[in-house]
């Protein structure tokens, strides 16, 4: 699958019935694109505007969406945005210094207000490096199965069975380190 | 089956990727190997503790923004053989205009030239315009 990035830009703006039509196709996907879009930020302004800068790409690229699964089909859209913003503000904010600090967590607010467990899950899965969060997000959040997720990553099935594994991996030795047994259920490997 | 073949099932296992025939080969394979049934524990604590994480929707101020992009999207541009006459006859209208206003123009400089006001009154007359807002000056 091409890059949607790379498509060339039509040369005129949709007609009201494809606006429809989207309207009616990947408007109810918009908390997915939110959801997403905000694990993959971690922040949840930035999340706005990455899930509006995305859904307004997908409207400009609609006239490729040839019936597939929507869902799948936006979040590729929103990561691949989410890419190039990141690549644009690169400058701005070295990489590995937002891959490696301790993040709060999609909503502070929220995890204030729940319970102290599902704020440690929601710290060490935002402390994950990007790479195994968005899988992990893909696969446990948003609920997709291995051939979906590797069109959204844009990857060989392979890698989606080997980066999930590490990925868990990865994510149980966070939460053996911030839960107690009993909370976290996860075995001694 | 041995180990590394069992290991490398466990997450397709717990994600409902292998087929029948497989989930039964690795489900047989699990019996005798204590490191990967620990691994399976692994992986179905981390989805179930993932999966009991709030949902958090769009908020209602993004979706008010991506419906007003949609509206000014939808703005209704008439294509088609329609549209195409429609911008003919823009274009036409424009071209009248302009014509009409360049002789207009231009026969009030003539007018102007000869220092008739009678004659730029009556000229006026012919277009139904009150001379009181013309004459001034003249």
């Amino acid at each position: 699958m091409a890059r949607m990035s790379d498509a060339p830009t039509p040369e005129a703006g949709p007609d009201p019935g494809t606006v429809e039509r989207f309207r009616s196709l990947m408007l109810p996907h918009l908390d997915a694109a939110y959801g997403f879009a905000r694990w993959l930020t971690r922040d949840p302004v930035t999340a706005q505007d990455l899930a509006q800068e995305a859904m307004l790409r997908a409207l400009r690229y609609f006239h490729a969406f040839r019936g597939e699964e929507a869902r799948p089909w936006l979040l590729r859209i929103v990561r691949n945005t989410w890419v190039d913003q990141r690549g644009r503000h690169a400058g701005e904010q070295p990489l590995d210094v937002v891959e490696n600090r301790p993040a709060e967590g999609p909503d502070p607010e929220q995890a204030a207000l729940s319970t102290d467990r599902r704020r440690q899950v929601v710290a060490a899965l935002a402390a994950l490096p990007s790479e195994m969060r968005e899988i992990l997000v893909l696969r446990e959040v948003q609920d997709l199965p291995y051939k979906q997720i590797a069109a959204v990553l844009d990857v060989p099935l392979g890698t989606v069975m080997s980066r999930l594994a590490r990925a868990r991996e990865r994510l149980a030795v966070e939460l053996r380190g911030r839960l107690g047994r009993r909370e976290h259920g996860l075995p001694d490997l | 089956m041995d180990c590394p073949t069992c290991e490398a099932m466990v997450d397709a296992y717990v994600d409902g990727e292998l087929t029948a025939v497989e989930s039964a080969a690795f489900e047989h394979a699990l019996e005798a190997c204590p490191e990967c049934r620990k691994r399976l524990q692994s992986a179905r604590a981390i989805g179930s503790l993932l999966r009991d994480l709030p949902a958090e929707p769009a908020p209602d101020l993004l979706r008010a923004r991506i419906e007003r992009e949609l509206r000014m999207a939808a703005r209704p541009t008439i294509r088609g053989p329609l549209g195409a006459r429609l911008r003919w006859g823009a274009i036409a209208a424009s071209l009248v205009v302009a014509l009409g206003l360049g002789w207009m123009g231009g026969t009030m400089t003539t007018l102007q030239a000869n220092r008739d006001p009678d004659a730029l009154v009556a000229w006026i007359g012919t277009f139904t315009c009150s001379p009181t807002v013309l004459t001034t000056g003249n």
